[in-house]
């Protein structure tokens, strides 16, 4: 028989013999693999599908979205002044409220609704020539005849839409009727993320749609570059040219995929960090177990050692078993993944493409298998090193790991507990709870393990849901460059935006339904960037209310300025820094001082604010209110949005869940995840010390029975114990969290 | 990661529901170790005990 084989005989003889506690390593080690590998996989499985889809759609490299009149004839000096654009279009678009699309299921099918649910806005097209293509669900360009429409695959999922149903669109001249031919994805408009949607219709419908009104015009124009690095010289030269479009947000391919890649990669590293703890919990048993087994079985080793086997060989006949566990339980974790990763990337691969299988699927996991499996033998190999130290007399006559000098330690250490431990002395009490607080204090070293694991488990489960409520709170509009309120009235560019925003400020602030109703102005002003003057996005308004968070410095207030993160970081500012701007090329530089920095993730996060009145010639203006006490927004939204037309109404709550609809439901399926896997590894954590615990104490009870307790309770002496070890853990975990600030964490 | 990200967040405060993370978790972890405790030390009261003094 060669050491292989018996390496594995003992190997397997060890796993039957001790099954339960076996098994619980095994599970435990699975998990870890099994989170860690679902993470590397679902980022690799997010990131393909994304790429794929880019791959055949080709999203633009650069785009400025546009809201009113622009010079067709800057764009094409601009682009013939470009030689990196490779191409560039305008795509014109019609957009229009979600209430005023309506659907009807084929005949027999019964179902019909409106979109009116659905706050983004959305937009009416035509398949683009060059790029920026809205593909089919076989990765086809579809160009729709008249009367067919192509709808977001997003709104199948959420509408129940089906190929043959009629949508109708409310124009200001009639209602015009569609069939849906199919379902398109959108590279550039996939995410929830994107406050827009786009549905592709025939030219002569889109004339059609255009000339019957009701629907709001808007531009985007595109560029693809030769070179993508060269985007962000690109962007600043586009912002510079004056005469070019802008009002409107400028995004680059870069954030494109960033956004679209975005959630799904928040929730890899979310799985990677519970797989991380796991991984801790594991090695910690793993070391608890590894060490109670050689106390176990040292009269073996001495008796391996006495013989003449090395200790080299002694150490590899434990750690096969072991190996076999690591190997196994990554393996399975491995082919577990693969199934979890399908459900996870479920709507991904749904908005986007089916990423192809390629060389990287099977790479992208092996490391983090690979990784579980190296640390697992080397904690244990580790752990048994301490088979050297066995000395044969010591193991054989004293059946202890120990040396002599340090059994005689011991011996001392374990008299002074005794007199320590002198029932009799003590005061009075439940004398089953005070053996229990007395053996606890005794085994301090072993029992130790229970609170740190539940305080682990603790921080595993909280960690998900954490993301989840913070995705979810009213409080996160504040990362938007918000204040939070329960509606907001969006006014873009358009030739009467002053007289309607009059009007609409004044019927709020008369509505008794609403109260602290704030408006701000959008303007458009310039600023010295590295090549040359750059275009800054302020808006204006009263901020002495506290009306967003600040993350360095204050409100601005007169002569001051407050800067995004993205425009600090962009315009090399922070709070307290001067900053030259100019409303024209021809008008005056003034000098503000920066009062401080906010997060912002609208208008690519690039904004500023600025104290003051609220100007009758901007671009835009927004007005926030909240409804007084029992109040409903989303009902006062639809009554404004039917009063003017023009305006957009969102009632806040609800656009914000809609706008992170992927970002929550990918965190509540991690959190799920996470709190079956905290909750099993609770259960199989206890269950594994304790039968340890009660097959190494056995002769302690049989004392304690000889003595007189019953079996109830020594029974309830061991409960008594796990209660508090285990209430410890998650207590611990909670007062770390609130020390280290208050209830939150960065990430 | 998120101020990598580009989107505009630099620091993500976490804002937690206070119901789940000191209240409703920390039973449930309390209730899964108990469940199994009372589980393997209902074991204790089965009828050979002469085994124990045995060691």
């Amino acid at each position: 028989m060669n050491k292989d084989s018996l390496f594995l005989r003992y190997a397997y003889n060890d796993l039957v013999k001790n099954k339960a506690v076996n098994a619980a390593l095994f599970v435990i080690v699975t998990m870890s693999a099994f989170l860690m590998a679902t993470g590397a996989m679902v980022m690799e499985r997010s990131v393909g599908s994304v790429d794929a889809l880019f791959e055949m759609a080709k999203p633009p490299h650069f785009l400025q979205m546009h809201k009113g009149g622009y010079d067709g004839g800057a764009l094409t000096a601009f682009a013939a002044g470009h030689p990196e654009i490779e191409s560039w279009q305008v795509e014109d678009m019609l957009g229009f409220d979600g209430s005023a699309i309506s659907w009807r299921g084929q005949p027999g099918r019964g179902a019909s609704g409106d979109l009116s649910a659905s706050l983004i806005d959305n937009l009416f097209v035509t398949q683009n020539e060059h790029f920026d293509f809205l593909l089919d669900e076989a990765g086809a360009i579809p160009r729709p005849l008249p009367g067919e429409v192509y709808v977001p695959v997003g709104y199948r999922q959420d509408f129940d839409l089906q190929t043959g149903d009629a949508l109708q669109v409310r124009t200001g001249s009639g209602s015009k009727e569609l069939t849906v031919r199919g379902f398109v994805r959108d590279s550039q408009m996939a995410s929830s993320l994107s406050s827009a949607t786009r549905f592709l219709v025939s030219e002569a419908d889109f004339a059609n749609l255009a000339r019957a009104g009701g629907g709001d015009r808007e531009i985007i124009a595109e560029y693809r570059l030769s070179d993508i690095s060269l985007v962000s010289k690109f962007q600043t030269a586009y912002e510079s040219d004056t005469a070019l479009p802008k009002n409107g947000q400028a995004v680059t391919y870069q954030m494109i995929r960033l956004i679209n890649a975005f959630s799904d990669g928040l929730v890899a590293l979310a799985l990677v960090f519970v797989s991380g703890l796991l991984m801790i919990i594991a090695l910690l048993n793993l070391r608890f177990v590894i060490r109670g087994t050689l106390e176990d079985e040292v009269r073996e080793i001495g008796v391996m050692k006495a013989i003449g086997l090395p200790h080299r060989t002694i150490m590899s006949l434990y750690l096969s078993k072991y190996r076999v566990t690591a190997l196994v339980g990554s393996l399975l974790g491995g082919g577990l993944a693969i199934i979890a990763t399908r459900l996870l990337t479920r709507s991904v691969q749904a908005n986007y493409a089916v990423a192809p299988v390629g060389l990287m699927t099977f790479l992208a996991p092996a490391p983090a298998l690979l990784l579980v499996y190296l640390l697992v033998v080397a904690m244990c190999r580790g752990v048994l090193r301490a088979v050297r130290r066995v000395e044969v007399v010591g193991a054989l006559v004293h059946g202890s790991t120990l040396n002599e000098k340090q059994n005689v330690r011991r011996a001392k250490s374990l008299s002074r507990r005794a007199r320590r431990t002198d029932l009799a002395s003590g005061a009075g009490g439940n004398i089953n709870r005070r053996l229990a607080l007395l053996d606890l204090r005794a085994g301090a070293r072993q029992w130790v393990l229970v609170p740190i694991v539940f305080a682990l488990a603790a921080v595993l489960i909280v960690l998900p849901t954490n993301l989840l409520t913070t995705f979810q709170s009213p409080r996160f509009v504040t990362y938007m460059g918000a204040p939070e309120s329960d509606l907001r009235v969006d006014l873009q560019f358009s030739k009467d935006v002053a007289a309607t925003h009059r009007k609409v400020l004044s019927r709020m602030e008369s509505d008794d339904r609403l109260t602290a109703v704030r408006d701000f102005a959008n303007l458009l002003f310039e600023t010295p960037g590295e090549d040359g003057w750059e275009n800054l996005r302020v808006e204006m308004g009263d901020y002495s209310r506290g009306t967003v968070r600040f993350l360095h410095g204050q409100a601005p207030s007169d002569g001051q300025i407050a800067l995004s993160v993205m425009n600090a970081k962009q315009f090399t500012l922070q709070a307290g820094d001067e900053m030259k701007i100019r409303r024209t090329r021809d008008g005056p530089t003034e000098s503000m001082v920066v009062s401080g920095i906010y997060q912002d993730v609208t208008s690519g996060g690039r904004t500023a604010k600025m104290q003051g009145a609220v100007a009758g010639d901007a671009v835009g203006y927004v007005i926030y209110a909240d409804t007084v006490a029992g109040g409903d927004p989303a009902a006062l939204a639809r009554e404004y949005s039917n009063d003017f037309a023009s305006a957009t109404v969102i009632p806040m709550k609800e656009y914000v869940q809609q706008t992170l609809s992927y970002i929550t439901s990918a965190f509540r399926s991690a959190a799920i995840l996470a709190g079956v896997f905290g909750l099993g590894v609770a259960l199989l954590i206890t269950s594994l010390f304790l039968k340890l615990r009660l097959t190494r104490e056995r002769s302690e009870m049989g004392v304690l029975m000889a003595m007189g307790f019953s079996a109830r309770e020594i029974g309830s002496q061991v409960r008594f114990k796990i209660l508090l070890t285990v209430g410890v853990g998650p207590f611990s975990a909670s007062c770390l969290r609130r020390l280290l600030g208050s209830g939150s964490s960065e990430l | 990661m998120i101020s990598q990200v580009g989107l505009g967040i630099s620091r993500l405060n976490f804002i937690p529901n206070p119901w789940l993370v000191y209240l409703a978790y920390p039973v449930a972890l309390i209730a899964a170790g108990y469940a199994a405790a009372a589980a393997l030390t209902s074991r204790l009261r089965t009828p050979d005990k002469s085994a124990w003094l045995r060691g």
